[in-house]
């Protein structure tokens, strides 16, 4: 295994499985200059908390701390435990203990619930449909995903767009998440279609059950699915500027 | 009711915390308190938002976060001339900086917003790369890539670090 310099810094701040540090330490005996580098991130961190350290000592004006005792003192805000939610997040839990590609297979099939849920409800469109090769976006998500972009879409869009980004097979992916069915998932451009690796029902739930910024800029993610792009992802999220560029490309891959 | 209360007293025990780290955003004092006053509240509204057991100062660095990136597009629709960050109250603020501190504000001043989120809360805040990883909405393979591009270029301006 190649020791660069990302792998030395992980190192440095103790992120790093126990593998990974037995190859380090290892390669550092080998060659001091290995350890010199590691000692010169642990020193910039060092240096750099140092730096900040007094910011923290100076006095917090009245009005922020007003803002929050003087809302001890009004109502007191609502504390509800997630007890309605539960089913969702053990599920969510038991999903994120998985493999990926297992997690995606149960996650998948039981978006196809949803999806046939929602199909003896409506026509359809809203949700997910099957497709030759699994499930595809149906007509209202595949609209967002082919038209919408992360930066301009409205704040109260009903299927929002989050990261777009190259997949490891080259095809351009963008996760999106449906608010009225609380779906989460990954799509990825495929012939005409958004091919669905990965759905999740129940988990828009914790964020965003108001319109609220907090859920913006495509953060808040579920976690789970952060951890499939972490899996599938090559190089870096696109920015705006490559999210517009793919849209006028109709999502084909720029490496392609 | 007790429950609320200690959350409450732990938001006001963070607020230095959420302070520095809005800073390192706006590079001006009285903005980034501006969006700590806007994130405070925002979080009071929505205690129930929380997932008890998760950690409250990621949620709120999320939420400070967010806060400010709304005021950017809401400051950048109404083309206001007042952008964040244009000029250098921050540094006159503080009482008496070191040398070696403003010279890392500086440097920190000149990186993307990115790779200084990345640099702040990891090495200043002390969030593990998963952390970071949620508060910015990024997978943890690009905070790990943002943060290695920003200390190489915090080490170009200031020099190497020898431990």
């Amino acid at each position: 295994m190649q020791i660069d310099d990302e792998l030395l810094m992980r190192y440095a701040d103790g992120e790093i499985d126990a593998v990974g540090r037995a190859r380090v330490e290892a390669a550092m005996l080998a060659d001091p200059a290995l350890g010199r580098r590691v000692a010169a991130f642990r020193a910039q961190r060092e240096r750099l908390a140092k730096a900040f350290a007094p910011q923290l000592a100076e006095p917090v004006p009245d009005r922020l701390r007003l803002i929050v005792e003087q809302a001890q003192a009004a109502s007191p805000a609502k504390v509800i435990d997630l007890g309605e939610r539960r089913g969702a997040k053990r599920l969510r839990q038991r999903i994120r203990s998985w493999s990926w590609p297992e997690a995606s297979a149960v996650a998948a099939s039981l978006a196809l619930g949803v999806l046939v849920a929602q199909q003896a409800g409506h026509n359809g469109d809203d949700g997910l449909r099957a497709g030759p090769g699994g499930l595809v976006a149906g007509r209202t998500i595949a609209k967002s995903l082919s038209t919408q972009l992360a930066s301009t879409q409205p704040e109260n869009a009903s299927v929002r767009v989050g990261l777009t980004f190259e997949n490891q097979h080259g095809e351009v992916c963008r996760t999106f998440s449906q608010r009225k069915a609380a779906l989460d998932g990954i799509a990825c451009r495929s012939g005409n279609e958004w091919r669905v690796d990965l759905a999740l029902s129940g988990s828009a739930d914790a964020s965003s059950t108001d319109s609220g910024s907090v859920r913006t800029a495509g953060s808040h993610l579920p976690p789970e699915l952060l951890k499939a792009v972490d899996a599938q992802i090559r190089g870096e999220p696109f920015d705006a500027g490559a999210e517009a560029k793919a849209r006028q490309s109709d999502w084909r891959s720029p490496s392609h | 009711m007790d429950d609320t209360k200690r959350i409450q007293r732990e938001l006001v025990e963070l607020i230095p915390r959420l302070r520095r780290y809005a800073r390192s955003l706006t590079r001006n004092v009285a903005d980034a308190d501006d969006v700590v006053q806007v994130a405070l509240e925002k979080a009071l509204g929505r205690l129930d938002q929380w997932q008890r057991g998760t950690r409250l100062d990621s949620w709120m660095f999320t939420i400070v976060r967010n806060s400010w990136l709304d005021e950017v597009r809401s400051r950048a629709r109404r083309d206001e001339h007042a952008p964040f960050g244009g000029d250098s109250e921050l540094v006159a603020a503080y009482a008496g900086p070191a040398e070696e501190t403003l010279a890392i504000e500086e440097a920190m001043a000149r990186l993307p917003e990115e790779q200084r989120s990345c640099v702040m809360l990891v090495l200043v805040e002390g969030l593990s790369y998963k952390e970071a990883a949620e508060v910015l909405g990024i997978p943890i393979g690009t905070v790990t890539s943002r943060l290695a591009r920003g200390r190489e270029a915090l080490q170009a301006v200031l020099g190497p670090d020898t431990g």
